[in-house]
């Protein structure tokens, strides 16, 4: 996973906050997932960042831990969720 | 020790979904299971779920009988059922933009109406309103017939309905992935009864309407006095057929008053005496007052009970069913309409017949035998609880 690379989330994908949670659902698969705090918080700095080196770099003010911590979190959340097709990189 | 709390699973689901609860009001002996079957029959889980999780930071109480892992418990019993609820709002929100799309291409104005439309403005998250259809609102029924045909070859079914002075709409279901059914309600009419059903007219609805660009681009809705008759007119024929008050579309006033400002309430109690629903629209306002712990407007509330002795419909006798079957009857015009509605209400189609009971075998006579068994069934329970 490239951290210069910009994702977007596919139109068969909907997202709805519950809580501190954020509930993914799969149109296409009718499969849905669940992202925990820190995920939800990754996914909603994906929607809002440019790059997954902003959304490292937003993590980084709001969490005490360290830059190679974080980036693999966001890398391993991001592949898992490119994976799982819901969430596409931007060409 | 302190006295044990015994207060009603319902009075604690509305107190909770104003957050208008304290720790140690979690009815006692009530397991967390029971808590969320009870949300569920009332279909404000969202709601509850939403306000435990405003409130979880405080969840802890010295009652002994009340455990603070009881709270946990509740509070995770109930997020477990709300992602169900989230899951159910996306997939109708996702079938709803396509319904949109369709209507769009089609060239139908239409107006979403009931909680397919509040969920999007009047509360805070669209899963807090729970939803099981579509609820559509086009100019006549020919447009509906119009609509229908598009849906059907959009991969719909068409699900047979009563008569058309009986049920002013048509209905269309489809599989939508997960196993879940949806149902797109197209009316013609705001409501399914000839008491009401000339009420309002679309042009009417249409111009008060508000759009809905949470939903989907060109997607629009009742506006909000309008919105709130609709779920007076909605609850009184609820009433009528039986169908007890729930807390979520008694939650659908609270929204509204408290999103009412003063020209608003003005404007309620003009048009609901305009329109000789003054009664039918102050008795649900006080019943879902009182249910939240709400107080209203007497001003308005006195307005729009003055006139109620002039109004066709006598609002302390909704939940009467022969009363309102009468008065439905009443209000047709003509004696063509009044015998083509009473056919209607006595021999329903054995297509119908076959949907309601899901048997698809039995012969007509059979399930018009069954019907009439359960419809005396329930005039004698109905006069034993009387």
């Amino acid at each position: 996973m490239n951290l210069c690379e910009k994702l977007s989330i596919p139109s068969q994908v909907m997202v709805r906050e519950v809580g501190d949670e954020t509930v993914i659902l799969d149109l296409a698969s009718g499969t849905y997932y669940g992202l925990n705090t820190v995920g939800a918080r990754i996914w909603k700095l994906v929607l809002e960042r440019q790059s997954l080196i902003e959304v490292c770099d937003a993590m980084m003010d709001e969490y005490e831990t360290t830059r190679e911590e974080i980036e693999r979190d966001v890398c391993t959340l991001m592949q898992a969720l490119l994976d799982r097709k819901l969430v596409s990189v931007t060409a | 020790m302190s006295q044990l709390n015994f207060v009603p699973l319902r009075a604690w689901l509305a107190a909770c979904a104003v957050g208008n609860y304290s720790k140690t009001d979690i009815p006692a002996f009530t397991s967390p299971e029971q808590l969320v079957a009870a949300a569920r029959a009332e279909g404000v889980i969202g709601l509850i779920d939403w306000r435990l999780r405003q409130a979880s930071f405080g969840l802890e109480t010295k009652d002994e009988r009340i455990s603070t892992s009881t709270f946990s418990e509740v509070v995770k019993a109930f997020s477990i059922a709300a992602r169900e609820e989230a899951l159910s709002s996306m997939i109708i929100e996702n079938e709803s933009r396509a319904i949109n799309r369709l209507m769009a291409e089609a060239a139908i104005p239409s107006l979403m109406l009931k909680g397919s439309a509040l969920a999007h403005w009047a509360y805070a998250q669209p899963h807090l309103r729970s939803c099981s259809d579509v609820d559509l609102l086009v100019p006549s029924r020919e447009a509906g017939e119009t609509f229908s045909a598009r849906l059907t070859a959009a991969g719909y079914e068409r699900v047979k309905t009563l008569g058309d002075l009986v049920a002013y709409e048509l209905l269309c279901r489809r599989q939508v992935g997960g196993g879940w059914k949806l149902e797109v309600d197209i009316h013609w009419s705001l409501a399914n009864s000839p008491l009401f059903a000339n009420v309002f007219t679309f042009d009417e609805l249409m111009k008060e309407s508000i759009e809905l660009p949470q939903l989907a681009p060109g997607a629009r809705g009742l506006g909000i006095v309008h919105a709130c008759i609709h779920a007076c007119l909605h609850r009184a024929l609820n009433l009528s057929t039986g169908t007890d008050d729930k807390l979520k579309w008694l939650y659908d006033l609270e929204v509204l008053m408290a999103l009412f400002t003063p020209e608003h309430w003005k404007r309620l109690a003009d048009l609901s005496i305009d329109k000789c629903v003054a009664g039918v629209v102050s008795d649900a306002l006080y019943v879902a007052a009182a249910t939240f712990g709400r107080d209203l407007p007497a001003r308005w509330i006195d307005v729009m009970r003055g006139p109620q002795g002039n109004e066709p419909l006598d609002a302390s006798r909704l939940s009467d069913w022969r009363y309102m079957q009468r008065k439905s009857f009443e209000s047709l015009p003509g004696l063509g309409r009044k015998i083509r509605w009473l056919w209607q209400r006595c021999f329903l189609s054995h297509e119908y017949l076959q949907q309601l009971y899901g048997n698809k075998e039995q012969s007509y006579i059979r399930l018009l035998l069954w019907r009439s068994g359960r419809l005396m069934l329930r005039c004698v329970q109905l006069r034993s609880i009387r």
